[in-house]
């Protein structure tokens, strides 16, 4: 009597069937003709490229728009309005004498599948002689992790150093002086004000905020900024008293992608600053590193035709990169994250490395991919070229579904670990040929334990039976 | 899997190159599943033919969640059912319907396969339905006994009682063609 394995096995292999020449050719031609009936619209080859890069963190990009820009609208009090009752004159020589000021930011996103969520916060001061301190936070929705940044750019030194506690690492760069025009250009208030003073805007009347009467003005002019930030809405609340601003907010939206939202506020004006304040301290142990946000100051061009075309793309680029942020938010936040999400991020692993991450931590999965992905291995050839053959939307997408993957396998074992459900990873040992090794479990009940063996198969056993599995992994 | 992924990014995308890559790449799996679930050559091809041709049609719509392979098989096994269960006889003997042919038999046939496979199958199509198709689902359409049961609505213990039912079943089938 043949043992049920062996029917098992046979049918796997055996029972097999094909399709005549004939066959498929007459069935290909039908399925190609339904494929032809069905396109109706333009295919998203034809849309607008989103973005170049998934693995540059583009949220991030978004998160330094955010905060740059309302970084510049610092000046946005200066406004032109004939009819207001604050005159643009005032404001200026009001915040001419305004030798230092605080203030807070933060911006966060929404669209018709994701709730409002934070992508940023970041306190800031900036002092008139000295520079800006800013403290950022960003909500990364890689990692799903804070990640906090302290920036100092100081205006003597003409340097910019970044502290990043989380990594214990920093960052410092110097201004040449033509960077440092060019920052001045794209950063000074008394800049700002000019280029406000190009915008179409209309006065929204007077109101109270905290108490404080205000009078409030709007511009949506698609050159505001100089059109780096696209299409906005941006408003200002300002003391009718004291010709200063209160409040200033950005909203950003592009139909169906999302929301961007930017809150200027807690404004504190002439506040006392130490010069101390503004001298970065770098601990003894933090070592030279590159920073997920970077204020990179650009030399200022000269104006021929090439620079033209340079800052054209640049613009173009910057645009690029927040709509892919919002993308990113979006899928990222409709995501199942399951079992079978963490397979797939393994398989990715083994199929890209024929190995698997040595830790499941976030940080660890997406600087692991980005380090494979850049590696010399025939798969991540493999990967490189493929993405050569694409357009940059393709690419950019299929580089997001990559890390998304490499995510979703990440949120699963965070899952695990909140809901205490006892996992554990063996990744730096088990390798994708290890059918009998325990890659990684979790308990499902009381004496039962989910496993993802070496080779994926997943499976459910009794504690008694995962201690003995476990002993080769572990010794 | 990665290929899948740029697969189906292209498909999206309205690549026809895609799309016939997916199509040769699934076309004799998908046969296969349907074939075992039916034991009807014509049966089977129309229930391929029409999944893919309701997949070119879903370019725009097409979810790019999860992975390609389960989603044209699931196509297909949900078609299958749909056709099972119209027809109240179920699924057509091997005696009942036209003969399969066999690779050796000429390639004026529309689906070919080899004796083994038209062994194999005519023992599956003397399974009692609920354990035909849990088998070929476990087997030939790499489904997990979870999924299995919940597409078929009963418990995990119910499928698998069936899966090992109709194993010994196969296995007294075979084994009494062997001793024939």
């Amino acid at each position: 009597m043949k043992p049920a394995n062996n029917i098992e096995k046979a049918i796997k292999k055996e029972l097999n069937f094909s399709a005549s020449a004939k066959l498929h050719d007459r069935m290909l031609t039908d399925v190609l003709n339904a494929q032809e009936k069905s396109k109706k619209t333009p295919s998203a080859l034809t849309e607008p490229n989103i973005g170049r890069t998934i693995m540059k963190s583009p949220i991030t990009k978004l998160a330094v728009a955010a905060v740059l820009a309302v970084a510049c609208l610092t000046g946005f009090y200066m406004w032109t309005g004939g009819q207001s009752g604050i005159a643009l004159a005032d404001v200026v020589a009001r915040m001419e004498q305004a030798k230092a000021y605080a203030c807070q930011m933060s911006a966060t996103f929404r669209n018709q599948d994701v709730d409002e969520m934070p992508i940023s916060h970041a306190k800031v001061l900036i002092a008139r002689d000295l520079g800006m301190k800013t403290n950022i936070e960003i909500h990364h929705p890689i990692t799903g992790q804070s990640v906090l940044q302290e920036i100092y750019v100081l205006l003597p030194e003409r340097t910019i150093t970044t502290l990043m506690p989380n990594e214990k690492k920093y960052s410092q760069l110097e201004f040449d002086e033509a960077s440092f025009e060019g920052w001045r250009g794209e950063y000074d208030p008394q800049t700002m004000v000019k280029r406000i003073l190009n915008c179409k805007h209309t006065s929204l009347g007077r109101s109270t905020i905290d108490g404080v009467e205000v009078e409030s003005f709007q511009t949506t002019d698609p050159n505001f900024m100089d059109g780096s930030m696209g299409e906005v809405d941006v408003k200002i609340w300002a003391a009718v008293k004291t010709s200063l601003p209160v409040r200033i907010e950005v909203d950003k939206s592009e139909e169906n992608k999302g929301h961007l939202h930017i809150v200027v506020c807690d404004f504190r004006w002439d506040v006392p600053v130490d010069a101390a304040e503004f001298e970065p301290v770098i601990p003894d142990h933090y070592t030279p590193g590159r920073p997920m946000l970077q204020i990179l100051p650009k030399k200022k061009p000269a104006a021929d035709e090439e620079t033209s075309m340079n800052q054209e793309a640049e613009k173009k680029k910057r645009a690029m990169q927040a709509e892919m942020g919002m993308k990113m938010l979006a899928m990222s936040k409709q995501a199942v994250i399951d079992e079978e999400a963490a397979i797939k991020g393994l398989k990715l692993f083994a199929e890209l490395d024929s190995s698997y991450p040595e830790a499941l931590d976030m940080p660890v999965l997406v600087s692991e991919l980005a380090r494979i992905v850049k590696g010399g291995g025939p798969s991540a050839k493999a990967f490189r070229e493929t993405i050569q053959g694409m357009t940059d939307e393709e690419a950019m997408n299929y580089k997001l579904e990559t890390v998304l993957s490499a995510q979703g396998l990440g949120r699963f074992y965070q899952t695990l670990v909140q809901d205490k459900k006892d996992p554990a990873y063996y990744g730096k040992s088990v390798t994708p040929e290890d059918a009998d090794q325990v890659l990684m479990r979790w308990k499902v009940s009381d004496n039962e334990y989910r496993v993802i063996f070496g080779t994926l198969k997943a499976e459910t056993v009794t504690a008694e039976a995962l201690a003995e599995l476990e002993k080769l992994p572990l010794e | 899997m990665i290929e899948d992924e740029v697969l189906k990014w292209k498909f999206k995308c309205g690549s026809k190159d895609a799309l016939r890559r997916i199509y040769e790449k699934y076309l004799n799996r998908l046969l296969t599943l349907a074939m075992a679930l039916l034991n009807d050559a014509g049966a089977a091809e129309d229930v391929v033919h029409d999944v893919f041709v309701c997949f070119a049609e879903s370019a725009e719509n097409f979810k790019l969640a999860g992975s390609l392979k389960s989603y044209l098989t699931t196509c297909v096994i949900n078609r299958a059912r749909d056709r099972i269960r119209a027809n109240q006889r179920g699924p057509m003997r091997l005696d009942e319907s036209d003969p399969i042919s066999s690779n050796l038999d000429g390639p004026e046939h529309s689906i070919i396969c080899s004796e083994e496979s038209q062994r194999l199958n005519h023992a599956i199509a003397q399974l009692p339905d609920k354990q035909r198709e849990v088998i070929v689902l476990r087997l030939k359409g790499e489904m997990k006994f979870r999924d299995i049961a919940k597409l078929h609505g009963v418990s995990i213990n119910t499928i698998q009682g069936r899966y090992r039912y109709g194993l010994n079943k196969l296995r007294s089938i075979l084994d009494g063609e062997v001793e024939e």
